[in-house]
């Protein structure tokens, strides 16, 4: 190709000029941006780490109100701690289990508002598509305890997923309390149509449905 | 009241216990581990993900010491096999294996010092009070686990028992709910029974010729008989060989010193290793690395020291590299290889490459073996050596017989050459017979057709005891049917039954229509109506089957009522008739329900969530 060793240097040289810089600017590019990805992946982790070890706290907190059952609950505690999950961790998984221990304890301190409160912000918050139905179906639970039976069940007609069985269950227990005798006979018998291929017992939607049944 | 649902009460969910394996540790005392080989055939992957043969191994022999904690002394080894565990262990790993899944998903994760917190911690771990290293890696080890694998144990417990705790321990129930539920379950019910009894029908019941023939022909396979066998044998006896055998003071001391080898075989090793892994180092600077650590280590330096610096073994590095007791199989074989060269407490051997990287290993204690005296260890090994010479007789007897039996056409002249009895057994046939004829390698020699059809004799058969029999034909008799003459009474009593009960079942229809027709209860029978008064759901007279029925017939218009008819398992046929359901005032005392209750409704909404997760995973078995 070359005649010399000097005209080799020579077109190195030139080639060097024209895209060396454009090569150092590649690899710092490329350097810079392996940093950040590390950084952002061990930051990312570091986060989820510092939110369960607050959930953790939260769980030794309840944990000790299931032992002494009967015993005055520390409220306070508890609620200090599911805010602190709730707003320095708000976008974690572990944010949403806080707002449904928020809702345990209002429902066992009667506050059913509260209650409906703390499981729209899980609602909000959710991305887990499982969770999801969990979620609308407790919500769909206290709002017919707190005779907001119309928005009850536009909870419950959305898709329940895996707690489908459960949604037709509520929905007949909102329409038996409207009167609704057939149709909630309906929903209960879809409910128990779709329980049976499962193995779990339901001895409560059992008995539903036969207080309810016709010759 | 409320008793139903105590009564009915299963598979409820207990309490969450956070890190349940350290728990294991607590329940069960430690014995040594049953070697588990390890596969490389994966029984099931679960969404990509493998699970081991090893971990089902070990979760078996977890399960084993389960049971075996559980029985105590009524435990019996015999009872229990792998594989009556094997299908619910794989079940629950893979279990485990989706809720770990689903958490890393959901973005849950768990930090290095709060797995440590909780292992150094765990009481089972510790010694007057603090945590001991030793205790740690022996009990482990004695699992199965090395210190890495389970700290990973130990996150993905940790991790599942938050996911766990997040979806049941979350859960509630409303104080209308145990209300509308406690309503329905006191409400009680009136209810009258009129019972058909097929006894009552037994009299009338006619039974013709041509209905016992009839049954006889459909059930013949019911009436079948073996075919059945007597034969003539001979027995070339292991014990009458034994007692001929002698032992010679030179074979004697042979033996001894097999014995003293296979002890000193048993001696406890306890070994600690340094370990350089393929991640930060290429191989040859893991040697260069670890050979200079050997050379430090041969100029006074603590193994311990540089254990703790180096090895990459986060499980054990901090505990100088310790592995605890060292057992054949715990780790693999190179490891293993190297641990057996190894003869003196102190000694080091390395580098040892496995798939794990490069190793340094050291002994760091060596027991002593036991070894009992030549006179006491005498009578034992007379047994050994007689016992193997007489083996080795009775192996070239085997076929000395063999060629004898093959090309000898009765058993005559082989009792003579052996210097046999010729014996006729009882009779007997595939499934069943006296003594050893009831074995089954004896019975299909017997059964085998150049016994049965050519008269020849049979192949040589070895007996549980180690003796050889060879069998002749004496008589065979062919399977065949009973005749009619011997099951007649059978089907008789078969018929009258059956007929009695068809009869009972018209009459409660015909009664039950009438009732219906006329649409009162004063229909005229020959059986009386027993009133229940308001009868609850569980514990009145009534019997379980027919309040069952009763609370889900329709509910009478007022002065009407309702009727049905249940056929019980003892063949009484029952008219029930509920007159009036009395709904509940709802004083009855809620105590301890709301609970139950709330423990229904987490155990659906987590089992619901689950099946949800595991719809959509791709589960394989391999």
């Amino acid at each position: 190709m070359y005649d010399t060793d000097e005209e080799q240097i020579e077109a190195l040289k030139g080639w060097w000029q024209e895209n060396g810089n454009k090569l150092i600017a590649a690899i710092l590019v490329f350097a810079l941006g392996y940093f950040g990805i590390t950084t952002y992946r061990s930051s990312v982790q570091t986060g989820k780490e510092t939110a369960s070890t607050a959930f953790q706290n939260l769980v030794n907190i309840t944990t000790d109100v299931d032992a002494d059952a009967g015993n005055d609950i520390d409220y306070a505690a508890i609620d200090a701690q599911i805010d602190v999950l709730k707003v320095e961790h708000g976008k974690s998984v572990y944010a949403t289990y806080a707002a449904l221990f928020g809702a345990r304890f209002a429902v066992s301190k009667g506050d059913l508002e509260a209650a409906a409160s703390e499981l729209n912000w899980a609602l909000d918050q959710n991305k887990d598509p499982v969770l999801e139905s969990l979620i609308q179906l407790r919500l769909a639970r206290v709002e017919f305890a707190r005779d907001n039976a119309e928005t009850a069940l536009k909870l419950l007609s959305a898709d329940g997923g895996s707690q489908q069985v459960a949604f037709d269950e509520l929905r007949g227990d909102i329409l038996l309390s409207k009167g609704d005798v057939d149709g909630a006979r309906a929903a209960y018998q879809t409910a128990w149509d779709a329980a049976s291929e499962g193995t779990q017992p339901r001895p409560v939607l059992e008995m539903k449905l036969n207080d309810l049944s016709v010759q | 009241m409320l008793q139903f649902f105590r009564s009915n009460a299963k598979g409820m969910l207990g309490k969450v216990i956070v890190g349940t394996i350290v728990v294991i540790f607590t329940l069960w005392g430690a014995n040594s581990i049953v070697a588990v080989s390890v596969g490389d055939n994966p029984p099931v992957s679960v969404n990509g993900v493998d699970i081991s043969e090893y971990q089902v191994s070990q979760m078996i022999d977890i399960q084993k010491r389960n049971i075996q904690a559980q029985l105590g002394d009524a435990f019996d080894p015999d009872l229990i096999n792998d594989a009556m565990i094997r299908d619910s262990v794989i079940q629950s790993l893979i279990q485990q294996q989706l809720e770990w899944q689903a958490s890393n998903e959901m973005g849950m994760a768990l930090s290095d010092e709060a797995i440590t917190e909780i292992i150094v911690n765990a009481p089972v771990f510790q010694l007057d009070g603090k945590f001991d290293t030793d205790t740690y890696t022996r009990l482990i080890g004695q699992y199965g686990y090395s210190p890495k694998d389970y700290v990973g144990v130990v996150r993905q417990d940790l991790m599942n028992s938050q996911l766990k705790i997040g979806l049941i321990n979350t859960g509630f129930i409303l104080n209308s709910e145990v209300k509308a539920i406690a309503h329905l379950e006191d409400q009680t019910r009136d209810v009258s029974v009129l019972a058909v009894m097929p006894a009552d029908f037994a009299e009338s019941v006619v039974i013709e010729e041509d209905d016992i023939t009839a049954y006889y022909d459909a059930n013949r396979a019911m009436y079948r008989t073996e075919e059945a066998l007597v034969v003539d044998y001979v027995i070339l006896s292991r014990s009458k060989l034994l007692d001929s055998m002698t032992a010679s003071t030179a074979e004697l001391e042979e033996a001894y010193d097999i014995y003293k080898q296979r002890q000193a075989a048993l001696v406890e090793k306890t070994i600690a290793h340094i370990l350089i892994t393929p991640d930060n180092y290429s191989d040859s600077e893991a040697k260069k690395l670890l050979n200079g650590l050997k050379d430090r280590i041969a100029a006074g330096e603590s193994f311990e020291a540089l254990a703790k610096e180096f090895s990459e073994d986060t499980g054990s590095s901090d505990f100088g590299g310790d592995l605890g007791a060292f057992s054949e199989g715990m780790f693999v074989a190179e490891f293993d290889d190297a641990v057996n060269g190894m003869s003196a407490a102190g000694d080091v051997v390395g580098p040892v490459k496995t798939d794990f990287g490069f190793h340094l290993i050291k002994l760091t204690k060596l027991g002593s073996p036991m070894v009992a005296p030549f006179a006491a260890m005498e009578a034992e090994l007379r047994n050994t050596v007689v016992g193997r010479k007489a083996s080795d007789e009775m192996l070239l007897l085997h076929e000395d017989l063999t060629n004898a039996a093959f090309s000898e056409s009765n058993l005559d002249s082989i009792a003579d050459q052996f210097e046999l009895t010729i014996e006729t057994s009882e009779r007997f046939t595939r499934s069943s017979g006296p003594g050893f004829f009831a074995d089954s390698n004896v019975s299909e020699a017997a059964f085998a057709p150049v016994v049965i059809d050519d008269d020849e004799n049979s192949e040589v058969v070895a007996l549980a005891d180690g003796s050889l029999m060879v069998m002749h034909l004496n008589t065979y008799q062919q399977a065949d049917f009973k005749p009619l003459e011997d099951v007649r009474d059978s089907i008789v009593a078969t018929l009258a039954v059956r007929g009695a009960q068809d009869m009972a079942n018209n009459y409660a229809i015909t009664l039950m229509d009438d009732i219906k027709a006329s649409g009162n209860l004063d229909a005229d029978t020959q059986f009386e109506w027993t009133a229940y008064p308001s009868v609850a759901r569980s514990g009145s007279d009534l019997n379980e089957v027919l309040t069952g029925r009763a609370f889900a017939m329709p509910k009478p218009a007022s002065d009407g009522f309702s009727i049905d008819r249940v056929t019980t398992q003892d063949g009484v046929v029952s008219l029930v008739v509920v007159t009036a359901v009395h709904e509940s005032d709802d004083t009855a005392d809620v105590t301890g329900f709301d609970d139950y209750l709330g423990s229904l409704v987490s155990e659906s909404e987590y089992t619901q969530w689950f099946d949800g997760i595991a719809a959509t995973a791709k589960i394989s078995y391999k």
